[in-house]
């Protein structure tokens, strides 16, 4: 690439040659000898004065140019600009570039310098957040106990003694308002963990079948309290994942299934098979199905199919979109596949070596 | 010994935990089953009763003011007692304290809420293994 300075060398350098040249020429051709000298001298110190102007030009632009560059990979660099001092360059053009590139970088330095306390700001307001989250996940929780652990106590009736029907039914509406109040409180805890990519995930070998089991039995009572009918059906394969997470994932999708099964004859299939190098897991219902509109939306958070306040269906409207972050920090895919009036099918599909647990904020 | 013989043997059990309600509900709930409960509100009183005396199974709580959860365990940590001890906390465990909590002998850590008959469950298979 060219430098200005060999452009203006350059050409000026070749007009004073041929200036030069051209007075040498008719040096020689003329025959008055007075007028060829004079003509010599005339276009030598044109040509001098020539490259004299362009040494006193090329001088002035490139000096500050170069000038420019310098300060300029300085601020690249530290984003830090030399303080301004009053130069005079001689063009005026180059002048006022320096001033506001000066000013540029000024103004750009005192935006991050900003942005930098800015920042840090930030940083102690996510940390206190953080902080008072596990402070309420704590806080929360804790009243749960004894609430949960003294209902339990009570339905014992050869222990605490014997309740009537109407007592027995009055502490069985507890028991559900209870564990629909903690279930509300995990998916909130969850769903924000997800927000902070803070989701603890533990690795460990699993059988599929037994993860299906322990989901089967833990789903079993509700869902014959319910009268729908619930089946499993799996292959055996392991799988590296976290137990605790799957069984979130197909809880969430097994309690709105049990939402949207027909009151008579409601049946949930939940299971697992191999493919490729993945396990998929599913749960299937014979509700009213998810017309495809409503499909592109289920997964966002708070989102209700319907949301009217009048609206039959419990819930937080958080289980799909937590199913889907749990299933995404155990790098998978959740999808669905529904036609309206014949059901429902949620798949999620995990990889059976988990190849790299997502990197976690610790 | 067959398991039927073993559940109705009378346990010592020690609960270390701040909130009252939680350890009245569950020595409640542990008399009823025919096992000893002895209470400690504060971390204190708990490590002190903890060194003092003999016990089938120890809850503890792990945030608690004071004396906490985590320093009881570092006192204690070269002592036998390690081995009987569940840890039955509301807050949420990093994954490297659990690991701690494994390499220093402790078989067994509950989240609140946790079911009682889980919980009994629990208590008597730590009790077995002594």
């Amino acid at each position: 690439m060219l430098k200005i300075k060999q452009v203006l060398f350059l050409m000026f350098g070749v007009t004073s040659f041929i200036i030069f040249y051209m007075g040498f020429l008719s040096f020689i051709t003329t025959s008055d000898e007075l007028m060829g000298t004079i003509m010599l001298g005339f276009s030598g110190i044109v040509s001098l004065g020539t490259l004299i102007g362009t040494f006193y030009i090329s001088r002035n632009i490139t000096t500050p140019i170069d000038e420019l560059i310098t300060k300029m990979n300085e601020f690249s660099k530290n984003n830090k600009t030399t303080k301004y001092t009053e130069s005079n360059y001689g063009i005026h053009e180059l002048q006022y570039l320096h001033k506001n590139f000066h000013k540029m970088t000024d103004m750009v330095g005192k935006t991050i310098e900003k942005e930098k306390k800015l920042n840090i700001q930030l940083q102690e307001i996510d940390k206190r957040k953080i902080e008072f989250m596990s402070m309420m996940s704590h806080e929360l929780k804790t009243p749960i106990m004894p609430i949960l652990g003294y209902i339990q106590l009570l339905k014992k009736q050869e222990l605490l003694g014997e309740l009537n029907n109407q007592q027995l039914d009055a502490l069985n509406e507890i028991h559900l308002a209870t564990i629909r109040l903690q279930k509300l409180i995990q998916d909130i805890l969850t769903a924000q963990k997800i927000d902070l990519e803070k989701l603890n995930i533990t690795k460990d070998m699993l059988e599929s079948k037994e993860v299906i089991d322990l989901v089967y039995k833990a789903f079993s009572p509700i869902c014959k309290i319910k009268n729908v009918h619930l089946e499993k059906n799996s292959e055996n394969h392991q799988i590296v994942s976290d137990a605790d997470r799957i069984c979130q994932v197909f809880s969430n999708l097994i309690s709105n299934a049990l939402e949207f099964v027909p009151e008579r004859g409601g049946k949930i299939e939940i299971g697992s098979y191999e493919q490729e190098e993945s396990i998929v897991f599913f749960v299937k219902d014979n509700g009213h199905g998810i017309s495809f509109e409503e499909q592109q939306n289920i997964f966002k958070k708070f989102y209700q199919v319907d949301a009217s306040l009048k609206r039959k269906k419990e819930g937080s409207g958080l289980g799909l979109s937590i199913c889907e972050g749990i299933v995404k920090a155990l790098n998978g895919q959740i999808w669905v596949e529904s036609q309206v009036n014949f059901g429902t099918t949620f798949y999620f599909r995990l990889p059976k070596k988990a190849i790299q647990i997502q990197h976690l904020k610790s | 010994m067959n398991d039927l013989t073993f559940i109705k043997k009378e346990l010592t059990v020690l609960i270390i935990d701040d909130n009252e309600q939680i350890t009245k509900m569950i020595s409640t709930f542990l008399r009823l089953n025919n096992h000893k409960c002895i209470i400690a509100n504060d971390g204190e009183y708990g490590l002190e009763i903890l060194q003092k005396e003999q016990f089938n199974v120890i809850l503890l709580d792990l945030a608690m003011p004071e004396l906490d959860g985590y320093e009881i365990l570092e006192k204690i940590r070269s002592s036998d007692k390690i081995s009987k001890i569940i840890i039955l906390t509301a807050s949420n465990i990093t994954k490297e304290n659990q690991q701690k909590f494994k390499e220093i002998g402790i078989k067994t850590i509950l989240q609140k809420p946790v079911d009682i008959d889980v919980l009994l469950e629990k208590i008597t298979t730590i009790s077995k293994y002594q």
